[in-house]
């Protein structure tokens, strides 16, 4: 059975047919798509942070588009008590109107980070319907009070696996308020597929039973118990460089791109995660600023133990195309079909990420050959057809260096926070915005009938890279 | 000039293909014959798997690379194999089925040899590693090769194989060694500062073009030997990018040495009152 497509009955889809209500297994067909509300007509409810790039973004996205303004309703509010359909009252949706209903990341605010731990605590159980991987219990539970007792230490992991049983709590709620209060919204992205995709494990389970490009499981999750664990599965499977992660990190947070050597024993760990110990209580793990290389047992021994309490997802370091011995990988966004904006990034590390001071490079300047974009980009689509109920993603994708095959390494639900870029002149949020009055037209004409032309068409309108070029400099 | 790189991605690695397998293929295409220019990248499981094979092939088909120039055994980053962790092997036999060669780059050094060299018209060799072994400084130190002009070698540190001593490194940059050497790079030392100041003095410099001591610790102790000789403020290059000076000394060095390059100045890390510094690839 695999938890991640249960959808418990009467809390199916927004009011739609019991058939969409099913999540669609295989990757590719858009038929499954749901048919998207008229976006010239249907107010976005926004949940998100009241204040921020991404909620200002939104807003002066679709002003710039003449769209009226989001309707938002702030986490805080909702993690106050206050019902969905009542916040959304509250923050000026009209009476006897649909929205179309968008959630946006809630992380990077104290207070929604320790109000979501304070929803998974023990207090609070309630069958966590959403929450991806649900057999298992969390390395040890904060209870209530002590979960809002929590104070705020900057770069600190605060207990990553009840943080997201906390969240899967509210996704739940949030689609259980929703289909009640208004039984034919729609929403931009799923809960129940946020969940999955936010859930490394069960979003690279899902990807890869749909036969997308992902790098190789190193060893189901439920194996990997603890530090001697992963070194056993590395060495049964003789795969000696893996990719280590928090199962729902964000960015670089939990990642460790983690090597054996088979002939000396020798093991080498590159990552920000570090660990403060002490004799008395639990070592207090955070992100470090910058990505360090580990050589001593000890320390590697706690930090992946730490992974492997929350949750670990564990696959194979794809070796990833570089330019001037930068690492590359891309951030291809997607969006009601098509994909849009790539943006591309070099890190002097294993671990290319935004906020780790990587560089950031156009298609162009990365020198990757044109087909090696195009086998990204196509395969981020493809994932995001396995989400058939979200119409949007930022999906991580790894090319490899000798091949320049394709995998995807990450499906983020809240992905499309991607400064100064643009695509087709506009930006992530105005694009995805016009998609949406694209797509809702389209099938407002076609009776639903979502056609897979769109893709190709949009595929067409990507910058070219001069192929002498990716060639010279692709292996450098 | 046609160059070609050969690789062995973890696909094919896995699917059972093999290096020596691919120079065959190479060899029977009819661009073999005009190759100037090879570089065998990853050849899979590198961090296992030597280059012992390689080097057989390349031997076996020589007469099938006749106009082969430069060859680079290890091109491989830090996606595919840790530059400590590349087994490499006795790459002695290339020295003789490739009378021709003027180019040889070697990446890893682990389980390096180099054996007696004598090679009459080769003009650079570049070894990339995170620490030479003594054998190997040895084997340089000893080697017959009137052409050599340039000569850059990573020296590394003791962590990752580095095993000899100052005396050890400057016995490849005895004088008269290698007449028309011009381009002279011990480099990515953890005792830059002693190699600085062992050369800052020596005859070897008046030949020389380039000294280039980059990517190590230097720190103002080697500068300042550096500083205080005649000979290097003659060099035309004086490559010092990444290094540990200060920022007082990097000026000085900058107004008083223009032929050097003092980019990407490190900051050396402090723990428990202890100053630690590494050399660019040991990081």
């Amino acid at each position: 059975m695999n938890p991640d497509r249960t959808i418990p009955s009467g809390l199916g889809a927004a009011g739609r047919n019991p058939e969409q209500a099913e999540p669609a297994v295989a990757g590719a067909g858009p038929a499954s798509s749901p048919a998207w509300p008229d976006a010239a007509h249907t107010p976005l409810l926004l949940i998100a942070h009241a204040e921020g790039e991404r909620t200002d973004g939104m807003k002066q996205a679709r002003r710039a588009l003449g769209l009226k303004a989001p309707i938002v309703v702030p986490y805080e509010r909702l993690l106050a008590g206050v019902s969905l359909p009542d916040a959304a009252a509250e923050a000026g949706l009209p009476a006897g109107s649909v929205p179309f209903i968008r959630l946006d990341a809630p992380g990077e605010h104290f207070p929604v980070e320790r109000a979501l731990i304070a929803l998974g605590s023990p207090e609070r159980d309630d069958g966590d319907s959403l929450l991806p991987l649900r057999g298992r219990p969390d390395p040890y539970r904060l209870s209530l009070r002590a979960s809002l007792a929590l104070e705020e230490r900057p770069m600190r992991l605060m207990h990553p696996s009840q943080w997201f049983r906390g969240f899967c709590r509210l996704l739940a709620r949030i689609r259980a308020e929703a289909a009640a209060a208004w039984p034919q919204a729609l929403f931009w992205n799923d809960p129940a597929e946020i969940a999955v995709m936010f859930d490394k494990r069960a979003a690279h389970r899902r990807l890869r039973e749909a036969g997308v490009g992902v790098p190789a499981l190193l060893a189901e999750p439920e194996s990997l118990g603890g530090y001697e664990a992963v070194r056993e599965a590395m060495a049964k499977r003789r795969m000696f460089r893996v990719f280590l992660k928090l199962a729902f990190g964000s960015g670089a947070s939990g990642v460790i791109a983690y090597q054996v050597n088979p002939r000396t024993g020798a093991e080498i760990a590159a990552t920000t995660l570090a660990v403060e110990t002490y004799i008395q209580r639990p070592g207090i793990f955070y992100n470090t600023g910058s990505v360090r290389t580990l050589t001593d047992s000890e320390s590697i021994r706690k930090l992946i133990g730490y992974l492997c309490g929350h949750g670990i997802h564990a696959e194979r370091w794809i070796p990833k195309a570089s330019l001037h011995g930068r690492a590359l990988d891309l951030r291809q966004l997607v969006a009601f079909g098509a994909a849009g904006h790539s943006v591309i990034r070099a890190g002097e590390t294993p671990i290319t990420n935004l906020h780790l001071r990587s560089r950031r490079l156009s298609p162009a300047e990365s020198g990757l050959p044109q087909e090696t974009l195009e086998a990204a980009r196509g395969e981020a689509l493809a994932a995001m057809r396995t989400f058939p109920r979200s119409a949007s993603a930022g999906i991580d994708v790894l090319t490899d260096r000798v091949s320049g095959r394709a995998y995807v390494a990450d499906v983020n639900p809240f992905g499309d926070l991607l400064r100064r870029t643009q695509f087709e002149g506009l930006d992530p949020y105005a694009w995805e915005n016009k998609r949406w009055l694209e797509a809702g037209a389209k099938q407002t004409d076609h009776a639903g009938n979502t056609g897979s032309a769109e893709h190709v068409e949009h595929v067409q309108h990507v910058q070219h890279v001069d192929p002498a070029v990716s060639r010279r400099t692709l292996h450098t | 000039m046609t160059e070609i790189k050969l690789s062995i991605g973890y696909e094919d690695y896995e699917n059972g293909k093999k290096m020596d397998e691919a120079l065959e293929e190479l060899a029977g295409r009819p661009e073999a014959a005009e190759l100037t220019d090879l570089i065998i990248g990853d050849w899979g499981g590198a961090y296992e798997n030597s280059s012992e094979l390689i080097v057989e092939a390349l031997v076996r088909l020589k007469d099938r690379f006749p106009a082969l120039k430069s060859l680079f055994i290890g091109d491989m980053g830090f996606e595919e194999c840790e530059v400590s962790w590349i087994m490499q092997s006795n790459l002695n036999p290339l020295f003789g089925a490739f009378p021709d060669l003027t180019s040889l780059t070697v990446k890893g050094s682990t389980d390096l040899e180099l054996g007696e060299i004598e090679h009459a018209r080769l003009e650079e060799l570049t070894i990339i590693c995170g620490g030479l072994g003594s054998r190997v400084l040895a084997s340089i130190a000893e080697a017959k090769l009137p052409a050599l002009k340039k000569l850059e070698l990573y020296i590394g540190i003791e962590d990752y194989g580095f095993d000899g001593t100052t005396e050890d490194v400057l016995a490849v940059a005895k004088p008269g060694l290698f007449p028309n050497l011009t381009y002279l790079g011990l480099k990515d030392s953890e005792i830059q500062d002693e190699i600085a100041e062992a050369i800052a003095e020596s005859d070897i410099l008046d030949r020389l073009d380039t000294l280039d001591l980059s990517e190590g610790t230097l720190s103002d102790a080697g500068a300042q030997a550096l500083l205080d000789s005649a000979k290097v403020r003659a060099l035309n290059v004086l490559d010092l990018h990444y290094h540990y000076m200060s920022a007082d000394m990097t000026r000085r060095i900058q107004s008083e040495l223009p032929n050097a390059n003092v980019d990407e100045r490190q900051e050396a890390d402090v723990y428990n009152g202890e100053e630690y510094r590494s050399p660019m690839l040991t990081e």
